[in-house]
């Protein structure tokens, strides 16, 4: 709990963070302004949901990149010499980092969603909801695997690098194999109609699991690679 | 009982770089350990292995008699741990530090924070309090460190190079407070700094080129010292007296300085016999005058040299040593061939 916790307040000096939090508002604004004004709930919101996974992930890549490799000489002097397993630090690590990325996510979705759905017509509360989970699913992949590469390289720069290279190289692979649950092209194309309730829940579960699953090997291969590291 | 133990402790890098070859260390309780070498020797790979933030490549090390590993909570609990020039998250400062250190080691809250205040006066850091640590000087982060070492009241403490970076005062003020420590803990400290190791070890282990060469008594490593030298100086007819040195005392071993004679005694020499007759035979000229009498020779340093040079000269024949070693983990009796 101590490492979540410094961790927590250094993201809240971390100007990355403060510059997409402003970013994010402004689109916020212009986003239900426009559903409000042009009558287009489903696609405005798409828009913006829609958007984390293709350019937000570079706010997210960049927060999450440094989680260990920012701190590669305090690991060993301040952190791990104490009484902390690798594992408690390596989870840590990663809750705070998620705690970030998601929870900046839905302060910005949820009330824009909510003020949408309560003064225009044409949206589904469920299709939302499921909307923000598959979104919600894909920012933490990416989050877990910027932490792993932080764990794997101990410049942030090359961590941050290879995590971008590998994940649009694997959005890229999977949209041109046309998968319906792993391409994230697909599912943002699909947004509009899962916002309006058209969907299959079996559909979005296997999304989620598509996402789900592989996020939660990330966080196993990272902490075993990282209780075995030299420091 | 040892505290700290480690069997055939070898730690090879990447298959590159030998830092540690079997060594095996033993640290009794009670004891301030000096572990000594030449910087690169290896100090700082046996102190991160000790705390389990290497992985041994062979071997194994004990501490409180369990195993460690890197994942050995409880037993890090029990270590308070200064690195060599530590360093600390830049945006904390020493309050906030100090309480996140006893947070990591279980300490409660109505404990943690009247020692943290009383730490950071010890150290003489209350006026940097709410300074962050990135502008904090080497010495402020070595006393910071000693403070961070001593927040959950351990039993062992483990410090790596401690006087480095610190002024003289600050220098002074660490190894009183090693001093002090040592009547409580178990303490071992890294140096490549004899003077500090003689002032405050009774137990030293010395480490060459990642070997570990002496582990035991000071005591005992002092009477590792070849020779001791002692320098007179003298007043008035120097140049006769030492004419009838040469020509009288041809046994004695000696060499003419400005106002002064050294003389050096050869090991196993009774250094109060030997003094007293120089000092008879200067007694008997009467033409020159006793002035004073200095040691010259540092027992430690010595024997420290002796030991790294014996150790380079075994050249090959090392590698019966190393037969022995094996020989001694598998329970067979060491032999060495003709």
């Amino acid at each position: 709990m101590a490492v979540l916790q410094a961790d927590l307040i250094d993201l809240t000096h971390s100007w990355v963070m403060r510059i997409w939090l402003l970013l994010m508002g402004f689109l916020v604004v212009v986003t239900v302004a426009n559903a409000l004004s042009e009558g287009a709930p489903a696609e405005a919101l798409s828009g913006l949901i829609g958007s984390f996974p293709l350019i937000w992930s570079i706010p997210i890549i960049i927060v999450s990149s440094g989680a260990v490799s920012s701190e590669a000489g305090v690991v060993a002097d301040s952190i791990l010499s104490k009484a902390i397993t690798r594992y408690e630090y390596i989870l840590a690590k990663m809750a705070s980092r998620l705690i970030a990325n998601i929870g900046l996510y839905l302060v910005i979705v949820a009330p824009a969603a909510y003020i949408i759905l309560q003064n225009v017509e044409g949206l589904d509360g469920n299709g939302i909801i499921w909307a923000i989970l598959t979104i919600g699913m894909f920012i933490a992949l990416v989050t877990n695997l910027a932490v792993a590469f932080s764990t794997l390289f101990n410049r942030t720069l090359v961590a941050m690098i290879v995590t971008w290279v590998l994940w649009y190289a694997a959005g890229g692979i999977f949209s041109l194999l046309q998968s319906d649950y792993l391409s994230p092209i697909r599912i943002i194309e699909n947004l509009p109609d899962v916002l309006q309730g058209t969907y299959q829940t079996s559909d979005q579960l296997r999304i989620l699991a598509g996402f789900g699953i592989p996020a939660l090997v990330v966080v196993l291969a990272a902490s075993l690679y990282f209780a075995r590291k030299d420091l | 009982m040892n505290i700290i133990e480690t069997h055939n402790l070898t730690k090879i890098y990447k298959n590159k770089q030998i830092a540690l070859n079997s060594a095996n260390l033993k640290v009794p309780e009670g004891a301030v350990f000096g572990l000594l070498g030449p910087n690169g020797a290896g100090k700082t790979t046996t102190i991160r292995l000790l705390l389990g933030l290497h992985t041994p490549t062979a071997g194994s090390v004990m501490v409180f008699g369990e195993p460690m590993t890197p994942n050995a909570v409880d037993l890090r609990r029990r270590i308070g741990f200064l690195p060599t020039n530590p360093q600390f998250p830049k945006e904390m400062n020493p309050i906030e530090y100090l309480d996140f250190v006893g947070r990591l080691c279980g300490v409660p809250h109505e404990i943690r924070k009247p020692r943290l205040a009383g730490l950071l006066r010890a150290v003489d850091l209350l006026g940097a309090s709410s300074q962050k640590v990135k502008g904090f000087s080497t010495g402020m982060t070595t006393r910071l460190g000693i403070a961070a070492s001593l927040m959950s009241d351990p039993e062992l403490l483990i410090w790596d190079e401690p006087t480095a970076g610190l002024d003289p005062e600050g220098h002074q003020h660490t190894i009183a407070l090693i001093e002090e420590l040592g009547q409580t803990k178990t303490i071992l400290v890294s140096s490549h700094n004899l003077s500090d190791i003689k002032k405050v070890c009774d137990y030293v282990g010395i480490l060459s080129d990642g070997k570990l060469i002496f582990n035991g008594l000071v005591r005992d490593m002092r009477q590792m010292a070849r020779a001791v030298a002692i320098e007179i100086e003298l007043e008035g007819d120097l140049d006769g007296f030492c004419q009838q040195l040469a020509a009288q005392h041809a046994a004695l071993k000696w060499e003419r300085q400005t106002n002064a004679l050294r003389f050096s005694f050869m090991e196993g020499a009774v250094l109060a016999a030997e003094l007293a007759q120089v000092l008879q035979i200067i007694a008997a000229y009467p033409a020159v005058t006793l002035i004073g009498v200095t040691s010259l020779q540092d027992e430690i340093v010595d024997a420290f040299i002796n030991l790294l040079e014996e150790e380079r000269a075994h050249g090959f024949s090392r590698i019966f040593d190393m037969a022995a070693a094996d020989d001694a983990v598998h329970g067979g009796a060491a032999s060495r061939p003709d």
